[in-house]
C-alpha cells in the first residue's frame, strides 16, 4: 500500500505493471530473442535527459499549430502533470 | 495510422498499449480484449523509444550500449523509424499520421511533429497531433503544484508551502539556466509527495479532505 496515485488522486491502488512480466514471458512469441529483457521503465534514461526535462519545447508546438490540428488533452485527476499548469502553458503560447 | 508514444523519458510504450490505449488489456497478468482501443479508429503503432527502452536495442544485444539524452537524438530515431516504417509497407502511406502520447511525450511529439512537416523528402503526410497530460513547458507547469495539490484537498498546509518553496526555487534555477538544479528539486519535489501519502496513509492521521478521498464512495472502484 503506496498512498494515493500521482497520476490519479482518487485512486490507491499502485498501476497494475503485469504487463511487463506476460510480454518478459511472451517474449519468444514475439521473436525477441532471449539475451533481450524487457525493460518497462528505465531510469538511466530519466537521468540521462536531466537537463532535456527541464527545458520547454513551445517553439517548436507553436510551428506545428501553424500547419496540423493539435488536440491537447487533460486528465483532471492527474497531480504530476496537472490541468492548472498545462492551462497556464497553453494561455502563454506565443501563436 | 497513430503512432503512439509513452513518457518518462524511460517509460516503454507498452505501457499505453497493454494498459490504457491497445487493442488489449493485461490485468494482473491476465490479457483480454479492450473493447474502446484505438485500433478501432485506425492503425496503431506503439513504439519503445529512446532505445533501450521495453524490447528495442541497437546492433544484437545492450551490451556497449548507446545512450539517449535529449529529444532531439529520440525523434530523429523515431524519423528513421517511420522511414524504414513506410518502406517497408508503403501502402500505409496513403493514410495520414497521427501522433499521439502522453506525459513526456509532449516533449517528442512536438519535436518529432516539426521534423516531419520540415522535411519534404519523406513519404507519408502528418495529419495531426495529440497530446495528453503533456509535459511540454516545464517553467509555467511547475507553478501549480501548491495550489492544485491544496485545492484537492490532498494534502495540508504545511506541505502546500513546500511545494511552493521547490517550485519557486525550481523557476529562479530555470532563468539562471541552472537545470541540474532544477532536476533535483523535481526530484526531491515528487519523492516527498510519495513520503507524504505513504506516511498518511499508514499513520491513520488523516482529516478533513483528505479522509473524505477515503470514503468508498468516492473511490473509484
Amino acid at each position: 500500500m503506496g498512498g494515493i496515485s500521482i497520476f490519479n488522486f482518487r485512486q490507491y491502488d499502485p498501476t497494475d505493471e503485469s504487463f511487463a512480466d506476460f510480454l518478459e514471458k511472451n517474449k519468444a512469441t514475439l521473436g525477441v530473442s532471449d539475451n533481450i529483457k524487457f525493460i518497462p521503465g528505465n531510469d538511466q534514461i530519466y537521468t540521462a535527459f536531466g537537463q532535456d526535462i527541464t527545458q520547454g519545447v513551445t517553439r517548436d508546438l507553436v510551428e506545428v499549430l501553424r500547419k496540423v490540428k493539435v488536440l491537447i488533452y487533460n486528465g483532471q485527476n492527474d497531480l504530476v502533470v496537472n490541468t492548472p499548469g498545462v492551462l497556464q502553458y497553453l494561455n502563454s503560447l506565443q501563436w | 495510422m497513430l503512432l503512439w508514444l509513452q513518457g518518462g523519458p524511460g517509460a516503454s510504450s507498452q505501457f499505453g498499449a497493454f494498459t490504457e490505449v491497445g487493442p488489449i488489456r493485461i490485468r494482473n497478468g491476465t490479457a483480454r480484449l479492450h473493447h474502446s482501443g484505438w485500433n478501432f479508429v485506425g492503425h496503431t503503432i506503439f513504439v519503445d523509444s529512446p532505445l533501450n527502452v521495453g524490447f528495442s536495442f541497437q546492433g544484437t544485444d545492450r551490451l556497449g550500449r548507446q545512450q539517449v539524452n535529449s529529444t532531439n537524438q529520440a525523434t530523429d530515431h523515431l524519423v528513421n523509424f517511420l522511414v524504414n516504417f513506410y518502406d517497408t509497407w508503403p501502402e500505409l502511406a496513403q493514410s495520414q499520421l497521427i501522433l499521439t502520447g502522453e506525459s513526456f511525450a509532449g516533449h517528442y511529439i512536438p519535436v518529432l511533429a516539426r521534423k516531419i512537416l520540415s522535411n519534404s523528402t519523406l513519404k507519408f503526410k502528418l495529419g495531426a497531433v495529440a497530446i495528453g497530460d503533456g509535459w511540454v513547458d516545464p517553467i509555467n507547469q511547475i507553478n501549480y503544484y501548491d495550489t492544485y495539490l491544496w485545492s484537492v484537498g490532498v494534502v495540508d498546509r504545511g506541505f502546500r508551502d513546500t511545494c511552493t518553496w521547490f517550485q519557486t526555487n525550481s523557476i529562479v534555477n530555470m532563468y539562471e539556466g541552472d537545470f541540474q538544479k532544477v532536476r533535483t528539486m523535481g526530484y526531491a519535489g515528487h519523492r516527498l509527495l510519495r513520503l507524504y501519502h505513504q506516511q498518511r496513509h499508514h499513520s491513520g492521521k488523516v482529516h478533513g479532505r483528505y479522509q473524505y478521498l477515503q470514503f468508498p464512495a468516492v473511490r473509484p472502484h
